[in-house]
């Protein structure tokens, strides 16, 4: 009877952490209705402590999103025309009607990169970097969220030498070593993936059925 | 655990075998980007200037893909500089490659003359 009820617990605590997965065409419908062709970057929501944050994150957002099919604009260029017009942070764009995007520069989707972590923890016998971000995209046609996804990447740089006062000082030059831009990348990787592909990607059209998005990260309930 | 260091090392090769393949020819375009983006100098913003013509060159002589947004940057940075004749050139080349360009390119050339 115990056994079972051991066994009974170990199941039910394995259904409570098991992350329900869905497919690209369950989590974003829309993508695959509107097709859009390309992506306007504009800059990133800084919720972090790290004033150049948003900057140095908006260096490694163009690749990810090219590679996966879409055209995208060049983020510098974009950055500095919103700067002439008094906007500087992603936070602003938010009130201006999306439909401008359209009529300015023809683009069909516009990303809000949110970041919430770009942080270097220290502890005593250990120590990490945490770049965290959230993205979604929205259609300058309907103004519809097609694509939402957010994850954050723990890059663990302690030491493990097994002696204590060495891995304390490893630990310290490597955190402080440690740059986020790398981390960035993979970030933007993980994120992207969850993404239909759009119409320079050779998969464009049929990529509906893969799995592996995780539903709460693509902010889907039920 | 020779094995195991043996499955990490053919591990460690395939995938970065897989990472190599992408659509584009990018270069060390991340690189110097963010190197100009964290310390804007002149040295960094040539040292941009150039990757970003040799990503279009070597794209051209060896029949890979520009990506996305190239063109437009290094034409941008050109107008900067008070090269307009350049800078024409590439925006123009951004826009036969990708036509989604064709509204932000004119406005480009257009801002060019103004500014």
């Amino acid at each position: 009877m115990l056994k079972q009820i051991i066994s009974l617990m170990f199941i039910l605590a394995l259904v409570g952490c098991k992350t329900t997965q869905v497919t690209k065409v369950e989590a974003f419908p829309d993508m695959y209705s509107e097709k859009p062709a390309s992506i306007l970057v504009v800059p990133a929501i800084n919720l972090t402590t790290a004033a150049d944050a948003a900057a140095l994150y908006a260096t490694t957002i163009a690749k990810p999103l090219a590679e996966s099919g879409y055209y995208v604009f060049s983020v510098p260029f974009i950055e500095r025309f919103l700067q002439r017009e008094g906007i500087t942070d992603g936070e602003q764009v938010s009130n201006i009607p999306l439909s401008k995007f359209k009529e300015m520069f023809d683009a069909d989707t516009v990303l809000f990169v949110t970041l919430n972590s770009w942080d270097t923890n220290y502890y005593i016998t250990g120590g990490n970097v945490t770049v965290g971000a959230r993205f979604e995209l929205k259609s300058t046609a309907s103004n519809k969220t097609l694509w939402q996804y957010d994850d954050v990447v723990v890059h663990n740089t302690s030491g493990n030498s097994g002696n204590l006062l060495a891995d304390i000082i490893a630990t310290a030059i490597t955190t402080a070593l440690v740059d986020y831009v790398p981390i960035a990348h993979i970030v933007n990787q993980r994120i992207v993936t969850s993404m239909p592909v759009g119409k320079y990607h050779k998969r464009h059209n049929t990529d509906q059925k893969d799995e592996g998005v995780i539903a709460s990260k693509a902010g889907v309930t039920n | 655990m020779k094995i195991t260091y043996l499955i990490i090392i053919a591990l460690m090769t395939l995938t970065t075998g897989c990472a190599n393949k992408t659509t584009y020819h990018w270069g060390k375009y991340s690189d110097t980007l963010y190197a100009f983006t964290k310390e804007p100098t002149n040295a960094s913003k040539s040292e941009h200037i150039a990757e970003l013509t040799h990503i279009i060159e070597y794209a051209e002589t060896k029949k890979k893909l520009v990506p996305p947004g190239i063109n437009f940057e290094l034409a941008m940075l050109l107008a900067e500089d008070g090269n307009k004749k350049g800078a024409k050139k590439y925006f123009n080349k951004e826009k036969m490659l990708f036509p989604e360009s064709e509204k932000y390119v004119a406005l480009a050339l257009k801002e060019m003359e103004v500014l």
